[in-house]
């Protein structure tokens, strides 16, 4: 039924054009009538996805930039949100063609109850706490500067479709009928049971893989520009951390990014500064990141103070066989600044080291140990291959003497 | 003198109807340390440079990569533990038996092993036309020997410090980590170009030489390439 029904539609588009507002109510009561699959007039009260589900529906605006507004219904009612109304989110629309709409904003109060409270649900309490932390637009009622860099609900939260549960606790999906029969006991609504189950499945899982989650953190503490407009380093050395290498293989121990910076006890909507005393990782809770005791995962349960202590993603410490290129040194303006000490600026300068407040010269052992390495190895080596090669040509010459001197005695 | 003043076959009469002549150049025990040595030393290698693989290439062990790296881990360790039992077992025989107290003798770098590696360069040049003369271990064979000791015991130490560093500061698991990786690329990076060359590739001894197999050593090699051991040996023969 759809396709013909695609071809009647851009006819109808092609000919009397969008503005004619009697072949719209032509070309929706058809639509009804035909074309809408059941299983979307069920979700799809308001009837959005007559319009919205052709993937060629956008729009370019005066800046240049691309809108696109295709909605996938089939997509949209596995998403964690596939319940919601899209007036609940997208407030006021009441005319066609829309006009300007304002952005959707996350803290708004749902039509959905919260069943603890039974009030209206919101994702307010959460983003309260977001915009507290680091990563919050605004400080003291004012709008930090640079705030354009810092990280909205969407930049990580995307509508995701809800998880599948196969896999849960390494198991196969037949757990998740195991458990769906159980609840089907007494909730009779298979839908509504199901989407309730995946509500929270989702929530035991950890949504993304590690390595995405290094991904997503990196796609802005990697960009130099961003993190030196904050006064930060770009995090590229984690990839030279024993705990990336583990987290690559996917090793289920290996920490990503909110297992330190967050770690239980902690929520990633409250990473703090380094120096507040709310961080995970000030000084103060160090011991109790790194043995991570209470979490799923084993860290370092007898960890000690000194070993808590230091630079986690330092510079330079890695032999960085396929290693990146490592962060720009900040010397100078560390030198001006006042940050450091003549000596250590010479010592610095000499092998061209970031030098960090905590410990001055522990990177620049580290650099000079990985030096003095590259320069012994590679005179070395190649000393004992011109060695071998010598070697080969002189064992060829004494076999042809040899040879020859038995052919003429 | 040397080792072979206590293991009296060293020359062990003949082989078929040619009177091939055959000298012990590895002892059983040699033998052994050299089986363990190579064996611990893949295992470790492998399993080592694995952790610095791309990512990409990581992707390629699908759904088994949390496996692989679990079992890398405990075969690391284990061949880890196997090549610290081994250095151990070296030092018992180089210390308290009387074969391997001659064998660390003959080994010990002298000064004429500087003047040897001189010679020899000269010789490989065409500046000289005399081949210097090797005792039982050339200079070659001492300094595979000895930076292999040295290399041995820092990348134990450096190890045993990854292994357990809940105990120890960040900053010694930091130089740890960056000295055991780059005493790794040393090592492989020297074996692949010293030890495989002189007896796999060197003409002549291609495809390998059998001496780790069987410990034996032909009379021809001996006299090409240990005329010193070889006349001291006939001598306390006769």
């Amino acid at each position: 039924m759809r396709c013909p029904m695609r071809i009647v539609t851009t006819l109808v588009f092609v000919v009397f054009g969008l503005s004619n507002e009697a072949m719209r109510i032509i070309f929706l009561i058809i639509n009804c009538i035909l074309c809408l699959p059941a299983f979307l007039l069920a979700v799809d009260e308001e009837n959005c996805l007559l319009c919205h589900k052709y993937s060629g529906l956008g729009r370019i605006d005066e800046f240049g930039k691309k809108h696109l507004y295709y909605i996938n219904g089939d997509l949209y009612n596995r998403s964690v949100h596939g319940k919601i109304r899209c007036s609940e989110c997208h407030v006021g629309i009441d005319k066609f063609p829309h006009g300007s709409v304002k952005k959707v904003d996350c803290a708004m109060e749902c039509h959905l109850t919260e069943p603890s409270t039974l009030k209206p649900f919101s994702h307010a309490p959460m983003i309260e706490k977001f915009e507290l932390s680091v990563h919050g637009r605004t400080e003291k009622g004012e709008l930090k500067r640079h705030s354009d860099d810092l990280p909205t609900c969407t930049y990580c939260h995307w509508n995701t479709i809800y998880h599948d549960g196969v896999d849960f606790y390494h198991r196969g999906g037949e757990i998740i009928q195991e458990v769906m029969d159980r609840c089907l006991g007494c909730h009779s609504n298979n839908e509504w049971t199901d989407t309730f189950f995946h509500h929270f499945i989702e929530r035991l899982y950890q949504r993304r893989s590690s390595q995405r989650m290094v991904e997503l953190c990196s796609s802005c503490h990697e960009d130099e520009e961003r993190m030196a407009r904050h006064g930060l380093k770009t995090v590229g050395t984690f990839r030279d951390t024993f705990h990336w290498q583990a987290l690559k293989f996917g090793d289920p121990n290996a920490p990503n990014c909110i297992n330190c910076h967050a770690p239980v006890g902690y929520l990633s909507h409250e990473i703090m500064r380094r120096d507040d005393e709310r961080s995970a990782i000030h000084k103060k809770n160090l011991v109790r990141t790194c043995s991570n005791i209470g979490s799923s995962q084993s860290c370092h349960p007898n960890a000690t103070l000194r070993f808590a202590q230091g630079e986690v993603h330092p510079i330079q410490f890695k032999a960085g066989l396929f290693a990146k290129a490592q962060a720009k040194p900040t010397l100078q303006e560390n030198i001006d600044k006042g940050k450091v000490k003549p000596f250590q600026s010479l010592l610095a300068s000499l092998v061209n080291v970031d030098i960090d407040k905590g410990q001055p010269y522990q990177n620049i052992v580290l650099v000079l140990i990985k030096y003095f390495y590259m320069f012994f190895i590679g005179i070395l080596i190649s000393l004992m291959i011109i060695h071998q090669i010598l070697d080969f040509f002189a064992t060829l010459r004494e076999m042809r003497t040899r040879r020859y001197r038995h052919e003429h005695h | 003198m040397s080792i072979t003043k206590h293991s009296p076959p060293f020359h062990l009469g003949n082989q078929g109807q040619d009177e091939q002549h055959y000298f012990i150049r590895m002892n059983l025990h040699e033998r052994l340390q050299h089986h363990l040595t190579w064996s611990t030393f893949i295992l470790l290698a492998v399993t080592g440079f694995m952790v610095e693989l791309p990512e990409e290439w990581v992707q390629q062990f699908g759904q088994y990569r949390e496996q692989v790296f679990f079992w890398r881990g405990i075969i690391h360790r284990i061949a880890a533990v196997i090549m610290m039992a081994n250095m151990l077992y070296q030092a018992w025989y180089m210390l308290l038996t009387k074969p391997g107290r001659s064998f660390l003798y003959d080994i010990m770098p002298r000064f004429q092993d500087i003047k040897d590696a001189g010679k020899n360069v000269a010789y490989y040049l065409k500046l000289s036309h005399q081949k210097p003369r090797f005792d039982r271990f050339n200079y070659k064979e001492k300094l595979e020997y000895w930076t292999g000791i040295i290399g041995s015991i820092i990348i134990t130490v450096t190890g045993i410090f990854l292994w357990f560093e809940e105990y120890f500061s960040k900053f010694i698991i930091d130089v740890s980590i960056l000295v055991h990786t780059m005493e790794a690329i040393l090592a492989t990076s020297a074996i692949m170009v010293w030890h495989f060359y002189e007896v796999h590739l060197k003409p002549g001894k291609f495809p390998m030489s059998t001496v780790w197999l069987d410990g034996k050593i032909s009379e021809h090699e001996m006299k090409e390439e240990h005329p010193l051991e070889y006349e001291r040996m006939m001598k306390s023969e006769q």
